[in-house]
């Protein structure tokens, strides 16, 4: 039971897959090459299974590592005009003007200015 | 070099130093200066799937709001479509081999073309990559609605919507993307959520059981044609947002599949036609938007009760719910948006629905006012 501790816990893998690698693994080790049954292999890890915490890491679907200076160094990218884009235009843009409460609006904005962001 | 050239130098340089302090002053030419603007600084820009809005204020108080209609519409370089473009004085941008007209014009085209389709630069919310140079031909458009700042480093908040509960939408890179953008034009950029922005405007309020008004507080919807944004806030702060990624397009996409009508045809009859309340069955496409406007809003209330329900917000007294976004202007969607509350058992008590003053602008307005109080804050104005 302790070998297939340490398996469940070194293999970041789906369960169907710890299973099958536990049962090669089982085989080398043990030199055999008649079937082993794997209901009963797979009852036994279930039964590991919820004694084990497994570490969130382990996950392939949780991925913990930091990439925001790759999406910066990206969005840089993202900003340069590579040439061959030449508009026919200098000012787009209808405009329109709406009126406003002037102290609704002044009492507001002292409002957010005492939140921070 | 001997003490006597020395003191020659030196007595060279201190004639002239006299010579300069002696003269008058220069008079300051106002005409070089840069003249005083119009406009208070801080500028919001909400940049939509469906439009881009810049607002600004006025010393008067008044917004001034720049838009444009953030739509493409692709066309063979040909000597005809070349004519086309020039005599009718559409604004194009000539990328490779392919002219895109911009903004209502290329609506106005693709109509009277009757073939093809519009593309949108941004697709659910953020940055799309449906055409590889998306990214240049929007900042062109962007740069060209929102101009040069007032002063360097003048505040701009731009609208950010919040994750997609229901699809698998990161709003990450498109923030980053944005931000550097704009400090490449000279800006000091900082985001802010969508619905907050339109609780900025709105400023509704949570009445307690004593009596008391709470500014800032309840819950805030933007409806875009992208996304449809959601906060629940108190005293001005976030507690919670989220956005619903079926918003107005996915109603136009939706009537048009069900119709087989154009979907630039569906935009336009949405904009001027639709009305909820008293829905015009006899037109296919009118009808089929009543539809899905039902679907969608009962999606919203669906999601907004979950959401809040599943997170164990509450909130102590009776809220206001405020709403603005293009796709909340069809008449008759408020009475729609209160009986679907009324019907739902919301976790919430609600004291009113209010829609925006200006619900097409709300959210670049609350942008506005949130980049002129950083202004005030930085410049310490009292």
């Amino acid at each position: 039971m302790n070998y297939i501790k340490r398996q469940l816990i070194q293999i970041p893998v789906r369960r169907e897959r710890v299973i099958e690698r536990i049962v090669e693994k089982t085989k080398e080790d043990t030199q055999q090459s008649q079937q082993i049954d794997i209901n009963v292999l797979a009852n036994a890890i279930a039964q590991a299974m919820r004694t084990i915490p497994i570490s969130q890491t382990l996950n392939n679907s949780i991925d913990s590592f930091d990439n925001s200076k790759t999406l910066e160094k990206l969005a840089e990218t993202m900003t340069v005009q590579r040439g061959n884009n030449t508009p026919n235009f200098d000012n787009l843009g209808n405009e329109q003007h709406t009126k406003t409460d002037k102290d609704e609006i002044a009492k507001t904005i002292d409002l957010l200015k005492d939140l921070s962001d | 070099m001997s003490n006597e050239v020395l003191d020659d130098v030196l007595s060279d340089v201190l004639s002239d130093v006299a010579s300069t302090i002696d003269k008058k002053p220069t008079p300051v030419n106002i005409v070089d200066k840069k003249p005083i603007s119009k406009f208070k600084s801080g500028v919001g820009i909400d940049i939509g799937t469906s439009f881009i809005v810049v607002t600004r204020q006025l010393h008067s108080g008044e917004f001034v709001h720049k838009f444009h209609r953030n739509m493409l519409y692709p066309l063979d370089i040909s000597e005809e479509s070349t004519d086309m473009l020039e005599n009718g004085s559409y604004p194009y941008i000539k990328s490779g081999d392919k002219y895109y007209v911009v903004g209502d014009a290329a609506l106005s085209i693709c109509l009277a073309i009757g073939k093809g389709e519009v593309i949108r630069p941004m697709s659910a919310g953020v940055l799309s990559t449906s055409i590889s140079n998306a990214s240049e031909l929007i900042f062109l458009i962007i740069k060209s609605v929102l101009g040069e700042p007032l002063s360097s480093n003048e505040p701009l908040r731009v609208s950010i919507p919040a994750n997609a509960i229901d699809a698998n939408i990161d709003n990450l890179f498109h923030k980053i993307v944005l931000n550097n953008f704009f400090k490449t034009l000279g800006y000091d950029p900082r985001p802010v959520n969508e619905a907050m922005c339109v609780a900025y405007i709105t400023n509704p309020k949570v009445k307690t059981e004593e009596g008391e008004e709470i500014p800032l507080s309840g819950i805030a919807i933007s409806m875009g044609a992208g996304l449809t944004n959601v906060a629940l806030l108190f005293r001005g702060m976030e507690l919670g947002s989220f956005s619903v990624s079926k918003s107005g397009d996915y109603i136009d996409e939706m009537s048009s599949l069900a119709t087989g009508i154009q979907k630039s045809k569906i935009i336009k009859k949405k904009e001027k036609d639709l009305n909820l309340i008293t829905p015009n069955h006899s037109d296919r496409a009118l009808s089929a938007l009543s539809i899905y406007y039902t679907e969608y809003i009962d999606r919203v209330v669906h999601y907004i009760k979950k959401e809040f329900s599943e997170r164990k917000s509450e909130i102590s007294g009776e809220a206001e719910i405020v709403i603005a976004g293009g796709t909340s202007m069809p008449q008759g969607f408020i009475t729609l948006f209160e009986q679907a509350i009324s019907n739902s058992n919301f976790p919430f008590k609600i004291s009113k629905i209010v829609h925006a003053t200006n619900p097409f602008y709300a959210v670049s307005e609350g942008a506005c006012l949130k980049a002129r109080s950083d202004f005030e804050k930085r410049n310490k104005v009292t």
